[in-house]
């Protein structure tokens, strides 16, 4: 069971954050809405809950909170998760308001193509040229611009800078200027959405759906255009000291040495890249996860053989899990990125090397934990076929 | 007689049991039952996995009698309001009063109390016939309430019960509480965990060149005093011990109105005296400590590498000194007096409660923070846990070095050649020796392992067994920030490496969460062979770098658990400031306050924040609570400084709670 919930402005350096933290305790809470998930790529991905309270309460935060750090601890005081408020629904009486940061951007460009120059004549009927015929059916040099990237300070202040690229299609650099300012100054904020139902509670709920720090990587772009080739890690590592500053705030790499093209020109989030950089793994073929957990820690570390959770499936103990000390753990206490035996109780760790070869045993890929104490596993049998597979289809030349 | 069952505010009651035959009103025979308890349990398989009490129904079926039919109107119109401010308490934010049921049988030894939530449903009878038309008997008038599922020693929200230690039986040098009754019953605790006592007190008049006697054994002395001198300046008291390095000392002492000058913490540090001003790192005594307070105060010392032995009146001992000064201010003339309770070097890490709390549920607790002195490192994080069972053998702090254990069949021992591993004497280090890991012969990077082990001679310490969360407290001396790593095994189970994030500083590394014997131990079991040695990894990528490893402490926290921290732009608690972490029984949660006089007023400024419960005692159980402190440098960079100087004095108070009757029930 979930213990306590922290909300606090989070990441220092912005100057609207002020004192404000609030904790919530068991009965905060609605009993069974709390949820949370893990994945073993990403480390800590959704929660979501349900505050109750007072109308005025509960509208305070409402207004207040988007955008907060939020951590949640187990009711032993160690972490369970942590993340940022994404979105916030207020439900009272059959009306919600809600308020979300999906559709807010405070950092916007146009990407556009230019007019289309030298546009190939075709041949005339006296000179019959087929490839002048070809070539004539070419759309001709367009090249691709970039208008002027714009920012709001307040927004950027208030939530982090969220960026965005639109596709402008063809324009001239003025009309992209132009879009990028009316999309940026009818997307800065977040926007609020009123729903009426027929009917309702009158007691005010306050839903709260949250975010890990590694989709935070998702708003922002990087950009690299220099070439050449570098370590996965050393890419990563320069991502986040470019574009990571808001989602992380300490790292600790392993080294996978696996050697990848450096051609980052498509302004791609920084999440992806670094999702697709982390499926390569290690060049001895070692799985290697990446995710931010408590703390804002980014870690990117090899898979473990030696992780074991243990999991019975005995009636006498239904639903026990245990880790690899035979501790049992509640279940805010289980993370993914282990290995996992199907069926046994209690299991005996099996050698490092045959763990995955051995079908009684599977890799946690994801924990969805739900009060009061559902415990969903997503195992897949053999955690290093998809990084053979990535070192081939994504063109790694480690 | 006692026998008594009202709904009250404090303020107003309307009494459901009135002994008055004309007037009020007056249960039917048989009605007042406890109400049905139901707790919400959920089962996997056969497995019980929660279990979550509820608000308990109770159903009245009350006679009212009144003098005429507005009598009547009125009495029901009390109940009614009673019942709505009820409601509004907990349905509002405006209404902070709350209504209770105060209740006691004829026989019962005390009250016992039980928040009211709300009026569930009212059925009141026939208002146009017998014998309310001619009598102004109302008959058979039924209401359902919804209240507390238990009853507690305490109204809510009324200051709780004060928890008084069991360990006090001895002389406080001997422990680490003060009793200050009725000021308050506070218990010292701190990261630094020895065993050296004071020894020996002395005053001395530097004009007269003299000497107090040895005031360690006395409860009233007066500070700078000998043979009924007049303090003045480089008058000095000084505090002691044969035995080894010490820390904090706890004094008591009355306030001295006027005096503007300074009094200078000073130790010696082989060849000279040397002050620790007001901020230091290692500890503080302000120059405004005995001008602007008075009560119960701590001599901030966390030691120092070179601290040393010295002779003061022909006794040769680690000497802590506090000298008076008239720099920036007036001369002291009147002494400050030591009251009634010796002055003591802190020691320990628990409050050990008795097995005599009342209750037969969780009881509801108050703990008290009080810093009682400032210091550059204020705590900002504060971590608890609770034990109930093994205490004998059970040990949290486990000194590195060697020395000072609370047993001596904790030993410590170098596991590993790659680097030197040496233990060393250094009376900033609790025991007075660390054990210090060189890395200047290692190769770089040098890989994380084993480097030293702390273990238990006895091979099975089943004191040991549960799960805990273990810092380390340990110093990177050289290198950058972040070169060395740590990490604990136990029973061969490594937990997290974490790197140490600062130099040059007594910092507090998480080294996770670790279970000793996690698969239950069973009689047969007992004279089984299990060495359980506490291994420490480390590992440098410096040769640079030296770890000062001081000790490990381990929290409890299979029984409870909980941290409060200030760490989201609270302030840090000092001087007299307090944080206040209540299971329920004023308010939920922590907050920072500034304490007025007498103690038990509080000014409540910010919420702290709180991870895992809240905090509650078990009843009828011997058990302790065990402390670690941190000072976090903030969001940006979360740095744990955590030296011997940050200690605090902890008051706790309680609400009991009983499912039925009270009766004649323990410690309250």
């Amino acid at each position: 069971m979930i213990g306590s919930i922290v909300v606090d402005a989070g990441i220092p350096g912005h100057p609207w954050r002020a004192k404000f933290a609030q904790s919530f305790v068991a009965g905060d809470w609605l009993p069974g809405s709390y949820e949370h998930e893990i994945r073993a790529r990403g480390g800590f991905w959704t929660a979501k809950f349900t505050l109750v309270g007072t109308l005025t309460e509960l509208e305070r935060l409402q207004n207040r909170i988007l955008g907060f750090r939020i951590r949640m601890f187990n009711q032993n005081s160690t972490p369970a998760w942590e993340g940022f408020i994404n979105s916030c629904s207020l439900t009272t009486q059959g009306v919600t308001r809600s308020t979300s940061l999906d559709d807010m951007f405070n950092r916007v460009n146009v990407k556009y193509t230019t007019a289309y120059t030298g546009m190939t004549t075709g041949p005339t009927v006296q000179v019959q040229d087929g490839q002048g015929q070809a070539r004539s059916l070419q759309p001709g040099d367009g090249s691709t611009g970039y208008s002027v990237g714009y920012d709001d300070g307040d927004s950027q202040n208030l939530f982090g800078i969220k960026q965005r690229t639109l596709s402008g299609g063809e324009m001239d650099s003025g009309a992209a200027n132009l879009l990028a300012q009316r999309y940026l100054a009818s997307n800065k904020m977040p926007k609020i959405l009123v729903t009426k139902q027929r009917s309702g509670k009158r007691t005010p709920m306050l839903e709260i759906e949250c975010k890990g720090y590694f989709q935070r990587l998702d708003w922002r772009q990087y950009n690299y255009s220099s070439g050449g080739t570098a370590f996965s890690e050393t890419v990563i590592a320069d991502i986040l000291s470019t574009v990571g500053g808001e989602a992380v705030r300490s790292r600790e790499l392993a080294l996978a040495n696996f050697t990848v093209n450096r051609d980052f020109e498509n302004d791609r989030s920084a999440m992806s890249i670094i999702q697709d950089l982390s499926k390569l793994g290690a060049s001895n073929g070692t799985r290697v996860n990446c995710g931010v957990y408590e703390d804002q820690h980014f870690v990117m570390e090899f898979a473990r053989a030696s992780e074991m959770l243990q999991a019975s499936l005995w009636q006498e103990e239904n639903g026990v899990f245990r880790d690899r000390t035979s501790r049992q753990l509640t279940g805010g206490e289980i993370r993914p990125g282990v290995w996992t035996g199907i069926g046994l109780s209690p299991i005996i760790a099996p050698k490092a090397t045959a763990i995955d070869q051995n079908l009684s045993f599977g890799y946690v890929e994801a924990v969805k934990y739900s009060e009061p104490n559902q415990v969903e596993l997503t195992v897949s049998e053999s955690a290093l076929i998809d990084v053979l597979l990535s070192q081939v289809t994504l063109g790694g030349i480690g | 007689m006692n026998r008594r069952y009202v709904l009250t505010d404090g303020t107003e009651t309307v009494d459901l049991l009135d002994p008055t035959p004309t007037e009020g009103f007056i249960a039917h025979r048989g009605s007042m039952s406890q109400g049905e308890f139901s707790p919400d349990m959920e089962f996997s398989g056969l497995r019980l996995t929660e279990y979550d009490f509820k608000p308990v129904m109770e159903n009245w079926k009350l006679y009212l009698k009144a003098t005429d039919h507005n009598m009547t109107a009125m009495h029901l119109q009390k109940l009614q309001r009673l019942l709505k401010k009820a409601r509004d308490f907990h349905l509002t934010e405006w209404q902070k009063e709350p209504v209770w049921i105060e209740a006691q049988t004829d026989e019962e030894w005390k009250k016992r109390y039980s928040l009211v939530y709300a009026m569930a449903s009212q059925e009141v009878p026939d208002v146009y016939d017998a014998p309310f038309e001619q009598g102004s008997l109302l008959e058979g008038l039924q209401i359902t309430i919804v209240r507390y599922p238990f009853w507690t020693s305490h109204p809510p929200l009324a200051l709780g019960e004060q928890v008084r230690t069991s360990v006090m039986t001895s002389r406080y040098p001997e422990s680490s509480g003060l009793d200050l009754s009725p000021d308050g019953h506070l218990w010292y605790v701190t990261n630094g965990g020895h065993k050296n006592p004071l020894t020996h007190i002395y005053n001395y008049d530097d004009s007269a060149a003299a000497f107090s006697a040895n005031l360690v054994d006395e409860d009233d002395f007066q500070f700078f005093v000998v043979s009924g001198s007049t303090p003045a300046n480089n008058d000095i008291i000084y505090f002691g011990s044969t035995d080894g390095p010490f820390y904090q000392v706890a004094i008591n002492h009355t306030q001295q109105v006027g005096y503007t000058g300074d009094v200078w913490l000073e130790y010696w540090n082989g060849s000279s005296w040397v002050r620790l001003n007001d901020g230091s790192h290692n500890g503080s005594f302000p120059a405004l400590q005995f001008r602007d307070y008075f009560g119960a105060m701590l001599i901030k010392f966390g030691g120092d590498t070179g601290w040393a032995v010295t002779t003061v009146n022909s006794v040769s001992a680690w000497w802590l000194r506090l000298r008076l000064t008239n720099t920036g201010g007036s001369t002291m003339t009147t002494p400050p007096q030591q009251d009634n309770t010796g002055a003591f070097a802190v020691r320990d890490n628990y409050f050990e409660f008795p097995a005599e709390l009342a209750g037969d549920e969780d009881l509801l607790a108050q703990i008290k923070f009080y810093p009682l002195s400032s210091a550059q490192n204020k705590v900002n994080w504060m971590m608890m846990g609770l034990k109930t069972r093994g205490l004998d053998n059970f040990a949290s702090q486990l000194n590195l070095g060697g020395e000072g254990n609370p047993s001596t069949a904790w030993t410590v021992q170098a596991t590993d050649t790659n680097v030197t591993v040496t233990f060393d004497a250094d009376p900033s280090s609790p025991g007075g020796t660390r054990c210090t890991l060189d890395f200047g012969t290692a190769a770089v990077p040098t890989s994380h392992g084993v480097k030293m082990s702390i273990s238990y001679n006895d091979p099975l310490n089943k004191d040991m067994t549960g799960t805990y969360r273990i810092f380390a407290r340990a110093k990177q001396v050289g290198g950058s920030d972040g070169a060395a790593k740590l990490s604990v095994s136990v029973h061969g189970y490594e937990g997290p490496r974490r790197a140490m994030l600062d130099t040059g500083v007594t910092e507090a590394i998480d080294l996770g969460v670790h279970s000793f014997f996690p698969i239950p131990l069973v009689e047969g079991d007992t004279d089984a062979t299990v060495l359980m040695p506490i291994q420490v990894n480390a590992s440098a990528s410096s040769t640079d770098v030296d770890v000062h490893l001081y000790d490990l402490t381990l929290i409890p926290i299979d029984e409870w658990s909980a941290v409060v921290d200030g760490l989201s732009g609270q302030p840090q608690i000092a001087n007299a400031e307090m944080v206040i972490f209540d299971g329920g029984t004023q308010r939920k949660g922590a907050v920072f306050a500034a304490n007025r006089e007498p103690r038990d007023r509080q000014r409540s400024y910010f919420a702290w924040n709180t991870s895992g419960e809240l905090p509650r005692l078990p009843p009828k159980r011997r058990g302790r609570l065990y402390f670690f402190f941190a000072s976090g440098s903030g969001n940006s960079t979360p740095k744990f400084e955590a030296g011997n100087e940050l200690s605090m004095a902890v008051e706790i108070r309680a609400h009991a709670r009983w499912l039925s009757l009270r009766g004649l029930d323990g410690m309250f």
